[in-house]
């Protein structure tokens, strides 16, 4: 029975007067002797994805600079990153979807800070929370449009940036809006401000100092030594893993990314699926923008340009398919951190811009080659 | 019967070209009239628009400017310092960054279209900008300020960054005909054909914000703009003279190969090799205005250069300057020196707190308004230079003088 597979079949003629076959058949079949080449190299680059790229990375960083493992270099390196591992948290569930990117993200940070600056007048807490609240307005339109209508996502998400660019841009007759001004002539420009103004002229009296001065410090607080952008990174990184991973809406996320008409056809509801990841972008894109906001201490158009495209490379590098249904949490962490690793040892070793983009380019392209194809040679993509 | 239709129809196309001919005539004695009570009015509108023309000038020289200021209360129609035009380096790289700096300055133009010198009142100018930027927003104000002033009609259109977009402003000037059209080019070299057709319609141009090539310089009738280069020199002056002329410099750059990029940089960058040999260069980083990428370059330096990072040159006084002020403050380095291009409410803030060293004057208004002061002088039948060039008001920006500045205009 070594070498042998039994087959049992059970032949049903339609005429057994003419046909006399034995019920009962046993078949002697060859095993496939054909060997599936599992290289070393090919499985940790598949196994540990980009944090092989982040271990040749310190390697070398260690080796450039001895400071490079301190604490405080290392924080900096997060630091500087956390905006962006925010932002692309988000865009990882909508290209998990199998929707390629979110390119209304920069201007949804946009946006999400100038709601978040008017609306601290009557204190923080309204204003973060106005800035979430336009997040999910703009993720359910991009999610309904997209998931239900069908829309091409990256065509849709980019006129969605254009139409709020020119919403904010028309809103603010192209001026920006500082936290800590208010006077008559700021009540007249923005979405909400001239209501606030009509319903209650005393708000022109509001002290602003203070709250400004908090919103200023949103990004500029450091419990334990570290920024609190960082810790809001994270804890969006680790509720994102949980949604994606132990969860029944990962779960549907990843089969609706993987074969969208097999989801459909299993009954899992597509539309709310699709809105549901791009609810998560928007409201990401959000928060990143409250802290960008308060880190440039003005709302305007401009906050939050180019993370769009640094999210979808990050995402990349961290091992996310633009085909959609593969990636994880921890590769998003390692893409983004790549990212601000490159740009750090770079900067130590003395390497210019103009090197550094192209250097990083290279990177993306090389770990993007090496990925593909370990996982071509373990047969497990043909994408 | 078919004779007497024929005799009907002939005799009713002889009564028809009677009328025709009889109309001719009328329409031609009738033009002839209207031609000798054109010539009549021309003859009397001539002694009126004398006239006329003389009273709008007396009246346009009589504007009063002295008491024009800006939102930030600084006087707003007033010219700045004008640097003489060193002769031409031989060396090769010198002379480009030279090229750069006295863009302009010395370039052989075509004749220029004459003044009417009948006075500004009443002139309508075009003013051509480049985007809808807070910044551009200010220079619209400062433009509409300095209009309102000397009672200009003043139409500002906005390519918002589109430079087949600003050419098709410049075919609309043309076709509208106004009396003088305001360009701030979006592209150097794409500004020679857009200053040529202008010169070639009639339509005396100034060139305000960005200096143009030298070729197209040819066609412009002046420029104004903000002296970058001369400000630089001045605060970086101000900083090598407050760390005694010794100090380890890192610069964030402007976008490059802009003109700003030059003149943030590589001028600071030459001037301290010339004039403070002790003002060490230790990096130069071009990471954009993105706060969160500058806070990780300064931070980096910090760990890479220590305690020989003394000073640092920021393009802005914005983005790149919260970044580069927050990376020093993690690091606990507030003792580094760093200085900016301003002056934005931000800039002008950290200038306020002292967590910026210096930053320069550069009014937004000023560059909006500047230029109509230009074209008025030209209409008022001042005489401009050949090689006319007008700078903006320059200042250094401390925490001793900041209050002056304030509030900010964008």
């Amino acid at each position: 029975m070594k070498n042998l597979m039994k087959i049992n079949c059970c032949w049903r003629l339609m005429d057994e007067e003419v046909f006399s076959v034995e019920e009962n058949v046993c078949y002697e079949v060859n095993k496939d002797t054909r060997r599936i080449k599992l290289d070393l190299f090919s499985t940790i680059v598949t196994k540990f994805g980009v944090f092989f790229m982040i271990a040749i990375l310190a390697v070398f960083g260690i080796i450039v600079s001895p400071k490079f493992l301190s604490g405080s270099n290392l924080l900096n390196i997060l630091n500087a990153v956390s905006y962006l591992g925010i932002v692309a948290t988000g865009i990882a569930f909508v290209i998990y979807s199998g929707h390629y990117a979110d390119m209304s993200a920069p201007m949804t940070m946009a946006i999400s800070g100038v709601i978040c600056v008017e609306f601290m007048r009557y204190g923080l807490i309204y204003g973060i929370i106005a800035a979430v609240i336009t997040g999910i307005i703009i993720g359910s339109i991009n999610g309904f449009v997209i998931g239900k209508i069908r829309c091409n996502s990256v065509i849709w998400t980019m006129a969605m940036n254009f139409i709020l660019e020119g919403l904010v841009r028309w809103s603010y007759h192209g001026t920006q809006i500082y936290p800590d001004m208010a006077n008559e002539q700021t009540y007249k420009t923005g979405f909400f401000l001239p209501l606030m103004y009509k319903l209650d002229p005393n708000i022109l009296n509001i002290d602003l100092e203070a709250r400004a001065a908090a919103f200023n410090g949103l990004a500029q607080t450091y419990p334990l030594g570290a920024p609190l952008v960082l810790y809001v990174m994270f804890a969006v990184m680790i509720a994102g893993y949980i949604v994606m991973s132990k969860t029944t809406f990962g779960n549907q996320l990843k089969v609706v990314g993987s074969n969208y008409n097999v989801a459909k056809m299993s009954g899992i509801n597509c539309t709310r699926t699709v809105m549901f990841a791009f609810i998560v972008s928007s409201v990401c894109a959000a928060i990143g923008g409250i802290f960008m906001t308060s880190l440039n201490q003005v709302g305007a158009f401009y906050v939050g340009q180019g993370y769009d495209f640094q999210a979808v490379t990050a995402l990349i590098l961290g091992g996310m398919s633009l085909a959609g249904g593969r990636g994880n949490m921890a590769g998003v962490f390692g893409g983004v951190f790549t990212l601000g690793l490159i740009s750090n040892i770079l900067t130590l070793i003395g390497i210019g811009t103009f090197t550094q983009k192209m250097i990083t380019g290279a990177i993306f392209i090389l770990v993007v080659y090496v990925n593909a194809k370990s996982l071509r040679k373990l047969g497990r993509d043909y994408a | 019967m078919k004779r007497k239709m024929t005799v009907c129809v002939v005799a009713m196309l002889i009564f028809a070209l009677m009328l025709t001919f009889a109309g001719c005539g009328a329409g031609k004695e009738t033009t002839t009239d209207k031609g000798k009570d054109t010539s009549t009015e021309t003859k009397t509108d001539k002694g009126s628009n004398e006239g006329a023309k003389s009273s709008n000038l007396e009246e346009s020289l009589k504007i009063d400017i002295s008491d024009v200021k800006g939102s930030d209360g600084q006087p707003l129609l007033i010219y700045g310092e004008t640097r003489p035009v060193p002769p031409k380096p031989t060396d090769k790289e010198e002379l480009e960054l030279w090229n750069i700096e006295y863009a302009g300055r010395t370039t052989e133009k075509l004749p220029m279209i004459p003044s009417p010198k009948d006075g500004i009142i009443g002139k309508r100018i075009i003013m051509i900008h480049q985007s809808e930027h807070p910044y551009w927003t200010a220079v619209s104000n400062g433009a509409k300020m300095a209009a309102e002033t000397y009672k200009v009609d003043l139409d500002i259109w906005n390519p918002n960054g589109d430079l087949n977009q600003q050419n098709q402003f410049i075919d609309k000037a043309i076709a509208e005909k106004p009396d003088l059209v305001l360009l701030s080019p979006l592209d150097a070299k794409a500004s020679v054909q857009q200053f040529k057709k202008l010169y070639d319609a009639g339509i005396p141009a100034i060139a305000f914000n960005m200096i143009p090539t030298d070729e197209a310089m040819k066609y412009v009738l002046a420029i104004t703009a903000p002296d970058d280069f001369g400000q630089f020199k001045k605060l970086a002056k101000h900083l090598a003279d407050a760390v005694g002329g010794k100090a380890g410099v890192g610069y964030i750059t402007h976008i490059p190969g802009g003109s700003p990029y030059f003149a943030r940089c590589t001028n600071v960058v030459k001037y301290y090799e010339e004039n403070y040999p002790d003002m060490k260069t230790l990096d130069i980083q071009s990471p954009g205005f993105d706060a969160p990428k500058v806070k990780q370059v300064v931070s980096d330096w910090i760990t890479r250069f220590g305690d020989e990072l003394t000073c640092i040159v920021l393009a802005d006084d914005s983005a790149q300057a919260l970044g580069a002020t927050q990376a020093c403050e993690e690091d606990g380095r507030t003792d580094i020196k760093i200085i900016a291009a301003g002056n934005s409410k931000v800039g002008m803030d950290l200038v306020k707190q002292g967590k910026l060293f210096a930053i320069t004057y550069q009014s937004a208004e000023a560059d909006g308004a500047i230029p109509i002061k230009v074209a008025a002088d030209y209409f008022n039948g001042v005489e401009l230079d050949k090689n006319a060039a007008f700078y903006l008001p320059q200042a250094i920006i401390t925490k001793e003088n900041v209050e002056e500045y304030m509030p900010a205009q964008w």
